[in-house]
Formats: C-alpha cells, structure tokens, sequence
C-alpha cells in the first residue's frame, strides 16, 4: 500500500493525516518508559540473583522474556511486543557485556555500555519508527556484541559464576536472543507503522466524506435558491396569462406566455447545469494522461465556430507544437470551451482571442500561485485565454469562480449565463492539480485574461498533421 | 382612494416583471423598480413609496442592509416593508423580521398572495398613520421645542 501523496491534497485532508503522523514522536515514549519501569523495578534485582546463580538463569530469563514477546507480536498485541523486545534486547547486551567484562565485568558497567550501545539507537529507532532504522540498529548491536564476545576473554565474574562450562552455549543464546529482538523490535513497529497508515486512511477517508458532505449542503443551500426565483417567475406568468385570457386581454395573454417559455428556458439550462457541477462535485480522481496542448486547443477553436456561428471573432493559437500536459482530455476541453465560448460572449465581433500556452518551471509557478500548487517534478505549463472585451472588475476577480455568481452587469443584460461556466472550469482545473485565475483591469476594450496552469507532462510529438504553432489564425 | 404606488426592489429582472404585473393585474398599485440595493434606497428616498418590497441577495447592498437603512432614517422608519426571499431559512427570516420588515415571504408564493401581502401591508400602515396623527393632535408641542430644552438642561 502506499502513502498517498501529501502534495496532492486539500488542506482538510493535509491536516488530518498530520494529526495521525503527529502521534508518531509521542509513541516511543509510551512505548520505552514501561519497558525501563519493568526493567529497573523487576528484572534488575531479579538478574542481580541470577546473576550470582547462574549465567544460564539470566539466559533463560531473557529467553523466557522473547518468548512471551514472540506471543505478543503473534496475537498482534504490537505495543506489548515492542516493549518486551526494547527490555530483552537491554537485559541481553547487559549479560554479554558482564560475562565478556570489557570494563570490569560487574553489572552497572554492563548496564552503562548497554545503555549507551543499545537502548539509545532503539529509543532512535523508536522515534523514527521505521522498520528499515530498526533493521540497521539490530544488525549492528549484532556485530558490536560478536566483536565482543569474539576479542575478550570470558570475565572474573563470568568464570567464578559459570557452573557450566559450555562457552559454546554461552556465546550462541545471546547472540540468538539478540536477533529475536531485532526482529521483534522490526515485527513492532512495523505493525504500528502500518497501524498508522491504516487509521490515515481512514482518517482521510473520514475528512474527504465530510469535506465533500459541507460541499454537498452548499450546493443543495445554493440550487434550492437559485431555482425558487424562475420557478415563481413561471407559476406567476401562467396564472397571470389564465386571468389576462378570461378578460380577453389576449395580447397581454400573449407577452406573459412569451416570457413564461423565455424562464422556463432558462430553468431548463439551470437544471442542466446543476446536473453537471452535481457531476463535478462527485469525481475525486480524475484518469490523467499526458495531452499535448495545441491539438485541444484547435478543436475548442473549432467547436466555438460550430456553436456560435454568429460569432466573428478571430482565435489564435500560439502553443508550442509540442508542449504537454497532465490532464484528463474531456474536464480539459470543457474548460477551453467554457473560457472561449466566455471570451466570445463578452467582446465584440471581429476582435481578437488568443489561446497561448507557455511551459512554467516549479520556482515560477511557486511564486506565481504560491501554496496553491503541488510540487510537480517537470513543472507546469500555463496556459493564457485572452480577449478584448468588456472586463472583470477586479474587485469580482475571485467571485466570479464561486458557483451561481454573475456580474450585476449581465443580471438582465442580453448575454445569457447560469453563473455556473466558470466555477465548473475551477472544479475541473483543480481535479486535474492545477489552478485557474484571471486578471482584469475592468475597462472595457482592454479585456481579461483567464490563466490556467496545470502540471506539465513529458512533450508529446504532434500526431500526424504538422500545426504551425506560432501565430497561426483561425477564423471563428 | 387614491393608488398605491409601490417599489419592488430585486436584482432578477422576470422577478421585477412578474411581480409588478401582477400588482397592476390584480390590484390598482403604481409600480416603480430598482435593480440593486443601493439604487433602491436612492429611489426611496427620492419617491417616498407606499410599500417596498425588498428581495435579500442583491448586488450593491442586500436586502436586510436596504431595510435597516430605511429603519434607521426617520423620514422612512414607518414604511411599509415586505421581505420576498429565495432564502427560506428560519434564520434569515428572523434577521429579516428583526432588521424591521414587517413581513417576510418566500419564493415562490401565488401571484395574489402577494398582492394582498402588500395590499395589508399598505393599508395597516395607513391605519397606523391615521392614529399617530389623531395622537399628535393631543401634543399640540413642536418636536424642535422639546429638543431645545433637552440640549439646556
């Protein structure tokens, strides 16, 4: 399973993984504190007399100890584990050290080297809390107490004490121990590890569903507004026609039925649009691919020709032949539709649009957009929509992306909208990691230029038709 | 008796349409429009109205902002103020209300519904100014006279 991706996230699902991840520098010491309680109340009297018993006491002691840890990690009992492990790795550097007696052979000498050689790399190990640091932490305690065991004789204490003489057996159960503590201490937090990846998931899942369920209310607030207007318009302009029709008013009768068609109309766009954002609103993750740009744009070109036949206006494409992207081709393309349909609606025939595109490195875009895009390693490409008409005052420059919002200007004006065009061009933008604004000085002649930048993919040879990318002119 | 005349104050121009149809469909009311907030209170001002009627989500100035500061002038404080929101919430009818309208309809709501909305609105503010007027007669002091002497003492 992998970790997803930080960057590609909303900051409500950023602050809930951060919140499970920030539980990590806290676990070790839940983890160490009850492991050097038990240590220091129970094991180090307890090894004290095993200690001038027996060496093998003191080993069956330890193995006694990994047994029971062994049970814990089998009935994933992970806390209990890790901490037998951190007390068994500790109890087994302190016998290898007092029975190999590099200082002197006594038991606060061992406990020192065992502190310092052992428990200190486990408590780092710890804070990581990487099965990998645990890994590299075991194999060279390994090591350090092979050497050991391998260059200095056995101890006073170690001889005196050891009524068994098997050096063998001596050298081997610690040595054994130690790797079983490796790999519990590995099997611990491995398992927390994935513990918490698994309460991320379902933290993340937890605050996209709510995320999602706020965005849904919003919609459901907004629709249930934006429709109760024409719907009253409608029922008015009926009931209205039926008492102009009974007192034979039949040219008034007529207008009412005329206008009534005209809001029904409309309704019926609403409704189609609401259909739409209902759909934008439901898609998390979009299937995005490689695109080369000019093509797409050619085609939007060509489609605002289709669509608007009466429309003079003059698209130019000036995009690298072939610059990519990392998009979803139709939430793409319906965004160039929506921004030229736009452009064409609010500026005057025959003057001029340009679609251009330009690849953006990461630094440029950070500090263009900063903390609105993910890191992307091949950087992005922005691609501008320019015309010459009417102008957003900049006062509206970020309104006009939220859902049913339309200038007070084209309230009542000939340009039909639902308010909904370009807030479906930043729900797709954003789906595809990108962002979407404009800039406007709100003089109209001097236009607006929307701004879309998306994350760029490796260039993609133009298919078979070579297009001129510099310039060329399309009659729409 | 003479019409009524009436401001219908909403940024929807079908609204501005059907609405004042029907005010002179069903009823004999002189009708005036304004398309935002602000250009409401203009209009206000400038017409004194017998009825408003305010729709919430403007541009400019939304509706409870219109009727607080038609509350707040003295010269408007007593006009006849009818809320028609798309905004159904009991919240907002409350702040409405509180802002001091003295009805609030939601939308949609029967063309003849709403005339006799306005219609009572008009005519209990009528009543309402009669009996002020028989009441002033009973404090024959002008208000410029009480004033004076507060600013003394």
């Amino acid at each position: 399973m992998s970790q997803p991706s930080m960057s590609r996230m909303t900051p409500v699902e950023r602050a809930a993984l951060a919140s499970v991840y920030a539980a990590r520098r806290w676990q070790v010491l839940r983890l160490a504190v009850p492991g050097l309680l038990i240590y220091t109340l129970v094991l180090v009297p307890v090894s004290s007399v095993a200690l001038a018993a027996s060496t093998l006491l003191q080993m069956l002691l330890s193995g006694a100890l990994f047994g029971v840890a062994l049970w814990a990690t089998a009935t994933r009992r992970v806390e209990l584990a890790a901490q037998l492990a951190l007390v068994g790795t500790f109890l087994t550097s302190v016998i290898i050290t007092i029975n190999t007696g590099p200082i002197d052979g006594t038991l606060q000498s061992g406990t020192l080297v065992a502190l310092t050689a052992f428990l200190l790399p486990i408590i780092l190990a710890g804070i990581l809390a990487s099965p990998r640091v645990v890994v590299v932490v075991t194999g060279a305690s390994f090591a350090f107490s092979a050497l050991l065991l391998a260059v200095t004789p056995l101890s006073a204490n170690a001889q005196a004490t050891l009524h068994l003489r098997v050096n063998a057996l001596l050298v081997i159960v610690p040595l054994l121990a130690q790797m079983g503590a490796g790999f519990l201490s590995f099997a611990g937090t491995y398992g927390f590890r994935r513990m918490q990846r698994d309460l991320a998931d379902v933290r993340l899942a937890y605050a996209r569903e709510k995320e999602t369920e706020q965005l849904r209310e919003q919609f459901i607030a907004s629709v249930n507004h934006e429709l109760r207007n024409p719907i009253m318009a409608v029922q008015h302009y009926l009931v209205m026609a039926q008492t102009l029709g009974s007192q034979g008013k039949l040219e008034e009768q007529q207008r009412m039925l005329q206008s009534g068609t005209e809001v029904a109309e409309r309704l019926t766009k609403l409704v189609q649009s609401i259909l739409e954002i209902r759909r934008l609103h439901t898609v998390t993750d979009l299937d995005l691919k490689p695109i080369a740009l000019a093509p797409l744009a050619w085609q939007a070109a060509r489609m605002l020709a289709l669509l608007s036949p009466g429309n003079r206006q003059l698209v130019q494409v000036q995009i690298p032949n072939d610059l990519a992207v990392l998009a979803e081709t139709e939430h793409l393309q319906e965004v160039l539709g929506n921004l030229l349909a736009n452009a064409a609606k609010y500026s005057p025939p025959n003057s001029p649009i340009t679609i251009a595109a330009r690849p953006l490195s990461l630094r440029e875009a950070q500090v263009l957009r900063p903390g609105r895009l993910p890191a992307e390693k091949l950087g992005f490409v922005e691609i501008t929509v320019r015309d010459q008409g009417m102008g957003i005052p900049p006062d509206k420059a970020l309104i006009i992306f939220e859902p049913f919002v339309r200038l007070s200007r084209d309230e009542g004006s000939p340009v039909i909208g639902s308010g909904l065009g370009l807030a479906i061009c930043r729900a797709n933008v954003q789906a595809m990691h990108g962002d979407i604004w404009v800039e406007s000085a709100g003089i109209p002649g001097e236009g607006s230029t929307f701004h879309i930048v998306l994350p760029r993919a490796a260039d993609q040879p133009p298919p078979t038709r070579r297009l001129d990318g510099k310039g060329a002119e399309h009659g729409a | 008796m003479a019409a009524h005349t009436v401001l219908v104050i909403d940024d929807d121009p079908y609204i501005v349409d059907v609405i004042s149809s029907a005010l002179r469909i069903y009823g004999d009311f002189v009708v005036s429009v304004a398309m935002d907030g602000a250009a409401g209170l203009e209009r206000c001002m400038a017409e004194r109205p017998d009825v408003v009627v305010v729709d919430v989500g403007m541009p400019r100035m939304d509706g409870f902002q219109l009727v607080r500061a038609l509350r707040g002038d003295p010269q408007t404080a007593d006009l006849p103020i009818v809320i028609l929101s798309a905004r159904v919430q009991e919240k907002d009818q409350l702040i409405g209300l509180m802002s001091g309208a003295d009805c609030y309809l939601t939308k949609p709501v029967s063309p003849m519904q709403l005339v006799e909305a306005i219609r009572l609105a008009a005519s209990l503010a009528q009543e309402e100014r009669a009996e002020r007027a028989m009441n002033m007669a009973d404090y024959p002091l002008p208000a410029e006279h009480n004033l004076a002497d507060d600013e003394e003492s």
